[in-house]
């Protein structure tokens, strides 16, 4: 590639453009999992709220602000290289954080029997199917911390001096968006008198 | 630059904080769009800002414009289905789903 | 010195960055899966010789029609030329070293491979009898099989198709020598762009559904049952987005290189060029756009049945351009009937006609009597093996001389070619005859008036079946007692044949500067120039 590198920085610019036309990818995959999910919201609107009374609005909450943070705290470490390591450690370990509430939300779902199969507890007939909303709480959410784990890996790449940061970063932003587009979805839509 | 970013972080929390007051608003079957909206909006602060779409090669924003427009061609396509089942149904053509609608 | 000397040991090749090196890793690889899927289909046509099943059971032919499609499809057919032919000329005909990034590349083929053995074990170890499209309710609940395994050896061969189609679309963006511009582009480098755009954004959806099939499967929880709640539509709504854009995955690229092979053969430019390049990149957009149509009887709603109709026919006009295209490039042109031509002229026709029947069944009404019937078996078989196996075995016997270095024998190739032409007729026509008849399809056995179709078509299989085994022959004799090729034995413009016959493993001495367009033949006397 060193011949095509007329211009100083293609390379660098290589690298962008293919991590963008990946994360074009996630958007497809994640987006065939929201269409599912739109397509029983349309069926099943008040089993699906249902659902959504049922999870946790604290930890979810928190949970977004955590992601919203470490973003912010990623993007300072590319911005300004003197905060790099700051920046991607912050990073890091907010998005570790993230994943410990996680646990302890999975941890309390359990208890309540809100896992889809044979333990699963409905609150009432009547609704619809609630199962099929925690069908999507669960995969969308062990999809997006799975997302997550990639992304702890990616950043410890980074910090050790391999790989680009910027397209470290890309990728972590990215996953925060998939967590702002199913933070509604999972915790909000339905959940109040409306 | 920093600013920039310190400003977004800000809008998107109160972003977060619209999003949450808009679940305890009355608005019925709306409020699916109007959290869609404000997530839609975050969405583009952490895009546009946070991974600097604005100013990245023409090539990478064309990349992230064309994921969107295809994933919301599936959702147009396909959700079609799911909008005009019910004219099916009232002209007597059965759909797959046996369960009575909400 | 060539890419081919350069390092004798198993780690050289397994640990190979050659983008030429991994073409031929793959090429084994693919050919192997070929026969497998050969053998299943063997299988079935031997058991359809008579009408109540001449040696299957229901549930063992319910298998071998499952393992011929899934491995025909994921592991021969959506790789087949651009893991082959892509990765060997991508680089070579836009003057590159390699692709843009030859260790994603490499990781590609060891995830195909991965990729392959699962599946394969699945396949092995208790099959799966859902036909290849393991339609939930069925799948998840009722049939009896290791679809498991197969769902995640497809699953992961995804990320394979996925690096594939990465790599293509940065390279052919930004690897370009200088004065490459997108127009003088050869045609095939804008089929393998479309479909990689193809693979980039159709396979993450089949991915998202099988993670939904394998947790149902596992955990039964209820996604697809309509029995509590489910919808089997949306099932096949995920799958049909990503399996028909994979349809057009899987011609594209013969699209492209029948383009090639139409141009060389008869020594003219390539009539039309900005139609044919921008016909291929409407076939991809558009053929997003019409996946409804496997479902006009499933229970889709009859308003965007009628929308998907009509995307169908609309999606036939760029092919039907493209097939215009080849022959005003034929008209008046310099026509040898070398093996490589007789391929392609075998697509033009049985693509052609493949395509026609098409639009058949995208239409609301005729389809309703056809669906699931031979008729559709018929349709995708000629583009797929009439079309598409012809233009992979066009593309590699043309580009044969280059990746090797040698000449295959041509008289061998060309009854080669002729036998695939009369036997693939012979199988198939009839096929459509009994479709329109009623004959369902993937069924073990059928009432006797059709039998006689169904001998038939066991006739032309095993003469297709020999006609295969013969290139299988005499290309792998050629390896070591073909004539040595030289640069460019047909006399084709284009960079790729401005190296050395094999390739450096460095592709050019001196990276090209390009003047010219792609089709630059040196005009002939005492004709008027075309083109």
């Amino acid at each position: 590639m060193a011949e095509q590198s007329l211009e100083k920085g293609y390379e660098a610019d290589t690298s962008l453009i293919g991590m963008w036309l990946f994360l074009c990818t996630e958007v497809l995959f994640f987006g065939a999992l929201f269409f599912a999910y739109f397509a029983y919201q349309h069926l099943y609107p008040l089993a699906m709220a249902e659902g959504v009374r049922r999870t946790d609005l604290t930890f979810g909450t928190i949970n977004t602000v955590l992601l919203l943070t470490s973003s912010l705290s990623i993007s300072l470490g590319v911005v300004q290289p003197r905060w790099r390591t700051r920046g991607f450690v912050g990073a890091g370990a907010l998005g570790a954080a993230f994943l410990v509430v996680k646990g302890f939300e999975y941890a309390k779902d359990f208890q309540e029997g809100l896992f889809p199969g044979p333990g699963f507890i409905a609150v009432s007939r009547e609704t619809g199917p609630e199962h099929i909303f925690f069908i999507f709480y669960f995969t969308a959410t062990a999809i997006h911390a799975l997302h997550m784990l990639i992304g702890l890996g990616l950043i410890t790449y980074a910090l050790k001096g391999k790989g680009s940061p910027v397209v470290v970063a890309l990728y972590w932003s990215f996953v925060d968006i998939v967590w702002i587009c199913l933070y509604p979805l999972l915790y909000l839509v339905g959940r109040g008198a409306g | 630059m920093v600013r920039t970013l310190f400003f977004a972080w800000g809008g998107l929390l109160a972003l977060l904080g619209v999003q949450v007051g808009l679940a305890y608003l009355p608005l019925g079957a709306a409020h699916l769009y109007f959290a869609l909206g404000v997530a839609v909006a975050m969405a583009s602060i952490v895009a546009w800002i946070f991974m600097e779409l604005i100013r990245a090669p023409h090539l990478a924003r064309i990349f992230a414009y064309a994921g969107l427009f295809w994933v919301m061609a599936m959702f147009a396509l396909g959700g079609s289905d799911y909008a005009t089942r019910a004219w099916n149904r009232a002209m007597g053509i059965p759909s797959a789903n046996q369960l009575p609608r909400d | 010195m060539n890419y081919l000397t350069n390092g004798w040991t198993i780690r050289s090749w397994l640990l190979t960055i050659d983008h030429k090196r991994i073409a031929l890793l793959y090429l084994g690889t693919i050919t192997l899966f070929f026969f497998l899927g050969g053998a299943a289909a063997a299988a079935i046509r031997l058991n359809l010789l008579t009408p109540a099943g001449a040696f299957l059971s229901a549930e063992a032919y319910n298998r071998m029609m499952t393992m011929h499609g899934v491995i025909m499809v994921w592991f021969f057919l959506v790789p087949a030329i651009p893991v082959t032919m892509g990765n060997f000329i991508v680089p070579l005909m836009i003057g590159a070293r390699d692709l843009a990034f030859p260790r994603l590349n490499l990781m590609s083929w060891y995830l195909f491979v991965i990729g392959g053995l699962v599946a394969l074990y699945g396949m092995v170890a208790g099959g799966v009898d859902t036909g290849w499209t393991f339609y939930a309710p069925l799948s998840t609940a009722f049939s009896h099989g290791h679809l498991v395994a197969v769902a995640v050896g497809i699953f992961i061969s995804g990320f394979s198709s996925i690096a594939t189609g990465l790599n293509f679309v940065v390279t052919i963006h930004r690897l370009r020598a200088p004065g490459l511009t997108w127009y003088r582009l050869p045609l095939f480098l804008w089929s393998l762009y479309a479909t990689s755009l193809i693979l980039l954004l159709a396979t993450p959806v089949l991915a998202m559904l099988l993670i939904l099939l394998v947790l149902e499967n596992l955990f039964h929880i209820g996604l697809f049952d309509p029995t509590i709640g489910g919808d089997p539509l949306l099932f096949q709504h995920l799958f049909w987005f990503y399996s028909h854009p994979a349809v057009y995955v899987m011609i594209l690229p013969g699209l492209g290189v029948v383009t090639e092979l139409v141009s060389a053969y008869s020594r003219k430019a390539v009539f039309g060029y900005k139609f044919v390049a921008w016909s291929s990149i409407a076939i991809a957009v558009v053929g997003f756009f019409v996946w409804g149509h496997h479902m006009f009887v499933a229970g889709q709603s009859l308003y965007t049945s009628l929308l998907f109709s009509i995307l169908s026919f609309l999606v036939a006009v760029p092919s039907a351009i493209k097939v215009f295209n080849w022959l005003a490039t034929l008209h008046k042109g310099y026509i040898r009937f070398d093996a490589p031509m007789l391929y392609a002229f075998g697509f033009i026709g049985l693509f052609t006609l493949g395509g026609l029947t098409g639009l058949f069944l995208a239409a609301l009404a005729a389809d309703v009597h056809l669906t699931q019937t031979y008729f559709v078996v018929a349709h995708f078989h000629y583009i797929m093996v009439g079309g598409m196996v012809s233009a992979y075995f066009g593309g590699l016997h043309y580009w044969w001389p280059k990746i090797t270095g040698r000449m295959y024998p041509e008289m061998w190739a060309r009854v080669a070619a002729i036998l695939i032409f009369f036997g693939f007729n012979l199988t198939f026509f009839p096929q459509f005859i009994i479709g329109y008849l009623g004959m369902p399809r993937r069924y073990h056995a059928y009432p006797p008036e059709f039998q006689i179709f169904n001998v038939l078509s066991t006739a032309g299989a095993s003469i297709l079946a020999l006609a295969y085994l013969l290139p299988f022959g005499y290309l792998t004799w050629s390896l070591f007692k073909g004539a040595r090729a030289p640069a460019n034995p047909w006399g084709s413009p284009g960079l790729e044949w401005t190296t050395q016959s094999p390739p450096l493993t460095e592709n050019f001495v001196e990276i090209p500067v390009i003047t010219e367009g792609p089709y630059n033949y040196p005009p002939r006397e005492g004709l008027s120039r075309h083109g």
